[in-house]
């Protein structure tokens, strides 16, 4: 892979692979984190306490990212799979799917990141 | 104008590892790099190897890695490529020497999809086997390829698993699947269905930025994919 030169499409596969990973990951994380229920409400309310801090936010906003993007990059596999034709367009459909990812983690971004910003405790 | 061209290099008689080699050669905008190559060949350096025929885009001897993309050396000008070149061979096979590498498994490949028309029986009006427009062009684009290997050579799947079929074999694959005059197509259709077959593309589309002839090598490839599941019952 290294050494050829990396083109949007093949970024946009890579970042399947990657986000896909990240979510399956976060899975097992939250299965565990869920199961602590299993010990009683407090070891399960100790358990949450663990995750109400700035960089765990951090990170599920960047779960959050890789979802979206995930899906609508998906989406894209998925409609060229049944209309073969629209491969043509594989390129716009690309950059489509970056930008709609970044134009929707803008609000959600900011939506989430709200309870930790001097802003968000005011409003 | 100077052009300062870098080539991969390797003798097996003589290197353990392929390395790097800086030749500066004389060039116009409108030269291509096979021309450089030549230069290097001809007047710097006869020990040189590298595969060309054509020098036209038509016999698909000479793709080759060129800045960081399969290109084919012939069709690639300097204009377009700039004053500094790299010039590697096609990754995925092993290197004979230089530029020049082993494609004995990419024949094998392509020969597995019996790439030839099949049909045994008299045509109706004992001449010809009549194709009407459409029926030509459902397969036109795929006729196109000239068996450079560059799609091939550039696909990550196929890097990671050389027993994949590979985008060339099955750009021909489709090109008799397709035509209306074949009947081996449930054949193909069963080698495309293998596990090293279609289901290895993973839509990175590097097959299509490589391809010289322009060919939408992805479409094709998830055309077949289609029939296969259609043949399949799926
Ligand atoms: S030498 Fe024939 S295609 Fe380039």
């Amino acid at each position: 892979m290294f050494g050829y030169r990396i083109s949007w499409a093949q970024l946009a596969w890579f970042g399947h692979r990657l986000s896909g990973i990240g979510v399956l990951v976060y899975l097992f994380m939250h299965i565990v984190e869920n199961a602590t229920l299993a010990f009683g409400p407090d070891v399960y309310d100790f358990t949450q306490t663990l995750f109400r801090n700035l960089p765990i936010r951090l990170g599920e906003i960047l779960l959050m990212a890789a979802l979206v993007y995930h899906s609508l990059n998906g989406l894209r596999v998925i409609v060229m799979d049944f209309w073969p034709a629209t491969t043509a367009w594989y390129r716009p459909l690309t950059y489509g799917v970056i930008i709609a990812t970044i134009a929707a983690m803008i609000p959600l971004g900011l939506i989430m990141i709200a309870p930790y910003a001097p802003w968000g405790r005011i409003l | 104008m100077d052009v300062l061209l870098r080539l991969k290099r390797f003798d097996p008689e003589r290197d353990a590892d392929p390395h790097w080699e800086e030749y500066t050669v004389q060039a116009d905008p409108s030269d291509r790099v096979l021309d450089l190559l030549h230069q290097v060949k001809w007047y710097q350096d006869g020990t040189l190897t590298f595969r060309r025929s054509c020098a036209h885009g038509v016999c698909g001897s000479d793709a080759m890695l060129i800045n960081g993309r399969n290109r084919l050396a012939c069709e690639y000008l300097v204009k377009d490529a700039g004053t500094e070149i790299s010039v590697e061979p096609i990754r995925g096979s092993q290197v004979i020497k230089d530029l020049l590498v082993d494609l004995d498994g990419f024949w094998e490949k392509y020969r597995s999809v019996m790439p030839y028309l099949v049909n045994d029986e008299v045509p109706a009006d004992g001449k010809e086997r009549r194709q009407s427009p459409e029926e030509r062009e459902r397969f036109d684009d795929t006729s196109k390829c000239i068996l450079c290997g560059a799609c091939t050579t550039a696909c990550p799947s196929f890097w990671s698993n050389p027993d994949f079929v590979g985008p060339a074999a099955i750009v021909n694959a489709h090109r008799f699947i397709f035509d209306s005059r074949d009947q081996a197509g449930e054949e193909r259709l069963q080698i495309m269905a293998d596990a090293d077959g279609v289901w290895r593309c993973r839509t990175i589309f590097n097959c299509v930025e490589a391809c010289p002839r322009g060919i939408n090598i992805t479409r094709a490839i998830l055309e077949v994919t289609a029939e296969v599941e259609k043949a399949q019952g799926a």
